[in-house]
């Protein structure tokens, strides 16, 4: 199974990134062969709009099928949901420990989007950014 | 505002309300408004049958308002800005455009005074500003008067840039707040950027503290004028009265205001 996880590095050791559309890196894994797939930058960090879309969209394209996040929004979550990918809360700690929690059962299949409103935003939150 | 009604007791003025998403200008002024025209924009409509899922429309979008999922796409409208990018560059042609309503721009009836007056309202739920500010812009260029005055939103966003560029001279409205001071430079930077003279307006200049006539000194920004507090002032706002021609004090603050400026663009 591949699983996508926002992280701040690299590496397993990395932290399990707070923020899912504006996290530093995403970290693709591989259960089946218990390694990093890829891990890559994500471009979406710094998006004027719409970060949870275009990190989604870069998963999607990874063909990820479970995504394990700290809190996912209205946007990403249709997205996300489009393409049939499953949605976990994680813990903090590493991405080794989301991995654990998730293979161990431990991990919460999220059943919405953790907010009505917008994105937690770069420029983008309060008025007159567009 | 106030300032287009001081300068309309002598000179023909335009004053457009480009604060889109919460125009408040005419609580004040209280003209009658009619409909002038409607702002749309374009927006994609995927055909799903001729799509192949290619991808390069999410991919250009430089809104991220499109997501293409294995056997879908998702058009997220409210980030659209209709620029009709992904039209373009779809290598299928599956997508057309749909115009989609924004908002609209009213004008104040009549001619019986010096002062014609624009206002433009963001729908409810729309979050793309600038088209609308686009074509009041459009429409100001073309007003034959002799002077033109633009009400901005506050902060330093796309509607504000919008707003500012082209014109002959800028007035920042600030307060003597830390929080006041961190606008005022961030607004400064893009108004240095666009190449536009400018002066600052320190409204309610005695209270809080003295960071805005500091960061004037050390720079040198132009103070055009310091208003004090005056509850006076705020009892007029809050009933939803102008400040000119109640009190010859008030109409003088918008005299020195006009004055300063004229003095600033002559030399």
């Amino acid at each position: 199974m591949i699983i996508g996880i926002p992280s701040t590095g690299k590496a397993l050791s990395s932290s399990f990134a707070q923020n899912f559309g504006r996290c530093p890196f995403f970290i693709i894994y591989d259960t089946d062969t218990q390694e990093i797939k890829m891990s890559y930058a994500n471009d979406a960090q710094s998006a004027a709009g719409g970060a949870g879309i275009q990190a989604s969209q870069s998963l999607i394209n990874n063909k990820v099928e479970v995504v394990i996040v700290p809190q996912v929004g209205p946007n990403a979550w249709n997205v996300l949901k489009g393409a049939n990918v499953r949605i976990f809360s994680g813990i903090r700690g590493s991405v080794q420990d989301n991995i654990i929690a998730f293979e161990t059962g431990e991990l919460t299949e999220t059943s919405h989007a953790d907010s009505s409103g917008r994105g937690r935003g770069g420029r983008g939150q309060g008025r007159g950014r567009f | 505002m106030n300032l287009a009604l001081y300068l309309s007791l002598s000179l023909s003025v335009a004053l457009f309300d480009l604060d889109v998403e919460e125009p408040n200008d005419n609580h004040f002024l209280q003209l009658e408004l009619s409909h002038f025209q409607d702002v749309t924009i374009l927006r994609p409509v995927i055909d799903e049958s001729i799509c192949t899922h290619c991808g390069i429309c999410a991919d250009l979008c430089e809104f991220n308002a499109l997501a293409v999922l294995p056997s879908n796409v998702m058009v997220f409208n409210e980030l659209c800005h209709g620029c009709g990018l992904c039209t373009l560059a779809c290598p299928v042609k599956a997508i057309k455009e749909e115009k989609h309503g924004l908002g609209g721009i009213y004008v104040s009836s009549g001619s019986s005074l010096n002062l014609a007056f624009y206002e433009g309202i963001l729908n409810v739920g729309e979050a793309i500003a600038t088209p609308i500010i686009h074509e009041m812009k459009k429409i100001a260029f073309k007003e034959e008067r002799e002077i033109i005055i633009l009400d901005l939103p506050p902060g330093s966003a796309c509607p504000v840039i919008k707003g500012l560029s082209q014109s002959d001279y800028v007035i920042l409205v600030t307060e003597p707040t830390p929080a006041g001071e961190h606008d005022l430079e961030i607004a400064i930077e893009v108004v240095k950027e666009l190449g536009i003279p400018f002066g600052i307006v320190n409204n309610r200049a005695d209270v809080g503290n003295d960071c805005i006539s500091q960061l004037a000194e050390k720079n040198g920004y132009t103070i055009l004028l310091e208003i004090p507090h005056d509850t006076e002032i705020l009892k007029l706002y809050s009933q939803g009265h102008a400040l000119i021609g109640r009190n010859k004090r008030f109409d003088d603050i918008f005299a020195n205001l006009w004055h300063e400026i004229r003095r600033r663009k002559i030399e």
